[in-house]
């Protein structure tokens, strides 16, 4: 045999061991749909889920600061063939306490709640709830499995970076303040001043994902 | 006879080697295009595998034109030419798509 049919068996071995792998690592990945409501308007700037097998991220719809409620996801984003993600990172502001968060939450697969969603092989419906002072909940759905929190956590508020105050150009705290509330309705910001919007979601965990998601 | 045998075997091992190196080339041919399909299973993606697919094709087959030393009236070279006026137009229409999705979005 020469060199160039070398060459190519070489190249056949090759392209023949990263296929399987390939297909080995398409087995692993799966469809899910992601949805997001908050319970105080907030200003998202990133919300996604990720896994550390691969560079891909589970998006969301974000939510609408003008046009929220508790419960009430406005749209599922469908991620298609994506790896089950083992993280979850949320960015955004909060207009009623005018604070900062920026978060990497991890999903623990030795937890029992979430480990059977991992190994189930019907579709899993993500929902998070963003509530007042940081509070995020994360449910998963699935129609044999029903709907469970597998995630709940308080975030700390945090002083945002130059990055984070990026908006259409570099502005300071208080600049992105202003710019963020002149985003906002009128009405929901005399709501915000009547503190209309102060409620307690640290102990709710309940989340009744409307049928007609699973057709 | 046996002159005759000692002079054809270097060109029947020559043409042995051509034959099996196009079988090869066949099998990678195939394999690369399998590959790029798992590489890219986004529907957005999949636009860029013509592209990617006849850049590694032009590339192997111009190993087997260069290394066998093909005269340029062969069929080999016609393939070659084949392969990269199909890249040209690919790589094009890439571009041209892409810059009418950038236009859309703005």
């Amino acid at each position: 045999m020469n060199i160039l049919n070398k060459i190519y068996t070489a190249l056949i071995i090759l392209l023949l061991t990263s296929s399987i792998f390939l297909v080995y690592r398409s087995n692993q990945k799966i469809n899910y749909r992601a949805g997001c409501f908050s319970a105080v308007p907030i200003h998202t700037r990133q919300v996604f889920f990720t896994d550390t097998r691969s560079t891909e991220y589970g998006n969301f719809y974000e939510a609408d600061p003008n046009y929220f409620a508790w419960g009430q996801v406005d749209q599922y984003f469908d991620n298609n063939r994506i790896d089950v993600p083992d993280s979850l990172h949320i960015e955004y502001f909060s207009y009623t306490d005018s604070v900062f968060y920026n978060s990497t939450l991890s999903l623990d697969r030795t937890d029992s709640t979430w480990g059977k969603y991992v190994k189930t092989k019907e579709q899993l419906i993500f929902t998070l709830g963003i509530a007042d002072k940081g509070i995020i909940k994360l449910w998963c759905s699935t129609p044999i499995l029903g709907t469970q929190l597998i995630l709940a956590e308080q975030l700390p508020a945090v002083a945002p970076k130059p990055e984070d105050l990026y908006y259409r150009e570099p502005l300071s705290k208080a600049q992105y303040i202003t710019e963020m509330f002149s985003l906002l309705d009128d009405s929901i910001k005399n709501n915000i001043d009547k503190q209309l919007y102060l409620k307690n979601y640290k102990d709710s965990s309940d989340y009744k994902l409307p049928e007609y998601i699973f057709n | 006879m046996d002159k005759i045998s000692e002079r054809n075997s270097p060109e029947l091992d020559n043409a042995r080697e051509k034959q099996r190196s196009l079988f090869l080339l066949i099998a990678l041919y195939t394999l690369v295009f399998f590959l790029l399909v798992l590489l890219f299973p986004k529907e957005n993606d999949m636009l860029y595998i013509p592209a990617y697919y006849f850049a590694v094709v032009t590339v192997l087959q111009s190993s087997y034109v260069i290394y066998y030393k093909f005269p340029f009236k062969s069929w080999p070279v016609a393939v070659l030419i084949l392969f990269v006026i199909l890249l040209i137009l690919f790589v094009a229409f890439s571009i041209y798509i892409t810059g009418l999705a950038a236009a859309y979005q703005h």
